[in-house]
């Protein structure tokens, strides 16, 4: 069973890659999702997060480390100050993430005002990248042909949020009747769901290696510099890997982009 | 609504503010980059690290609920969920169901102490 659905081969409309990016979002990647956002809706009534709040962190923060140092700051009485800025350290992934996911679609370059709505519908997707969008993305938007990436992507984004806000609700609810086993299982099935996502299929030894060396760097610095684990984890790790990368070539034998830029 | 409502509700919007602030510049690098080059190469790199180490900090270093749990539990219920990846061609879906299941099961048997 494919992870992430797809439009039907061989076809090049858009309104297919928008229902595939719906569906995808109702897959594999929306169960993983609305287990996590159950246990984050459970936490969240538990530490006095009230539910649309709640809501409100998942539409407009869209990122489950930062939402929970949110939810857990307010509670312990954190104030302002230091909120944003471990959310806003703890995200700094997105900035690296969201570059070559949107090279792919920098290839196509319409003219005029088409160009212009083009623009403002990329920094719109933007505010959905994440972990699971990341990942998804990753793997499915280089298959698709031109005219079938946006709208797979806005598609796969919207379902995703819309069901981790019904999981948000659902948790929200059902926070003080959930068996404490249930909830073990429910957060650890987000962490655990990538895991065999990055080990199934992730493309290049560059890659691989990258995942390697992160693990490895962000656990032995944990202890020490717990808020700066995954940003040197990341760097070292990532720069690591990428000069093995160089250094073997492998690259070189990655497929190539379905379709090529455009003139 | 309450102050506090109000005051949660100011920190969220610029929390999520500085959330953007990393997106939107990766959207407006992504045009200025050149896809295939070895800065993008570098960079995926570097994504792939993050995340893999935050994933490893999740499963392995756990805070809030799954801190409770025996670090051995869940490298045992990340064993489970790989082998079952792989003996079920490669069903992500019901692998994670099955190595999630796994951790509960480890858990529900050490509150009954069987284990």
């Amino acid at each position: 069973m494919a992870t992430y659905r797809l439009p039907p081969p061989g076809s090049t409309s858009p309104r297919d890659a928008w229902h595939a990016g719906l569906l995808a979002g109702f897959g594999a990647p929306g169960w993983a999702l609305a287990a996590s956002f159950v246990g984050f809706g459970a936490l969240s009534r538990e530490l006095g997060l009230p539910l649309p709040l709640s809501l409100l962190s998942t539409v407009a923060i869209w990122a489950m480390p930062g939402q929970m140092a949110l939810t857990e700051m307010q509670a312990m009485g954190a104030d302002f100050l230091a909120i944003l800025l471990a959310v806003t350290l703890v995200n700094a992934r997105f900035l690296p993430m969201t570059l070559p996911l949107f090279a792919h679609l920098r290839r196509h370059k319409p003219a005029g005002a088409a160009g212009r709505r083009y623009r403002v519908a990329l920094y719109a997707l933007g505010q959905f990248v994440a972990l699971t969008f990341w990942t998804g993305s990753m793997r499915v938007v280089p298959t698709l042909p031109q005219p079938q990436r946006l709208p797979w992507l806005f598609g796969f984004g919207l379902s995703c949020i819309f069901v981790s806000c019904v999981a948000t609700v659902c948790g929200f609810a059902a926070a003080s009747t959930l068996p404490v086993t249930l909830k073990l299982a429910l957060v650890f099935l987000n962490p655990l769901f990538f895991l065999l996502v990055f080990a199934d299929d992730v493309k290049g030894a560059d890659n691989v290696a990258a995942l390697l060396a992160g693990a490895v760097i962000g656990l032995a610095v944990h202890p020490f510099w717990p808020d700066w684990s995954l940003l040197i984890g990341g760097v070292v790790g990532g720069s690591i890997a990428f000069v093995v990368g160089e250094k073997i070539g492998d690259h070189k034998d990655k497929p190539a982009e379905l379709d090529s830029p455009e003139p | 609504m309450s102050a506090h409502d109000l005051w949660l509700t100011g920190t969220i919007l610029a929390a999520a503010a500085g959330s953007y602030l990393w997106r939107g510049l990766g959207v407006w690098l992504s045009g200025r980059v050149t896809a295939d080059s070895a800065v993008m190469r570098w960079v995926t790199c570097v994504s792939y690290a993050m995340l893999s180490a935050l994933i490893a900090r999740m499963l392995l270093l756990p805070e809030g609920p799954l801190a409770t749990t025996p670090l051995i539990d869940r490298v045992i219920a990340c064993a489970v969920g790989l082998i079952a990846l792989f003996a079920l061609r490669r069903n992500t879906l019901a692998a994670v169901i099955i190595g999630s299941a796994t951790l509960a099961l480890l858990a529900t048997l050490r509150a009954y102490a069987v284990l």
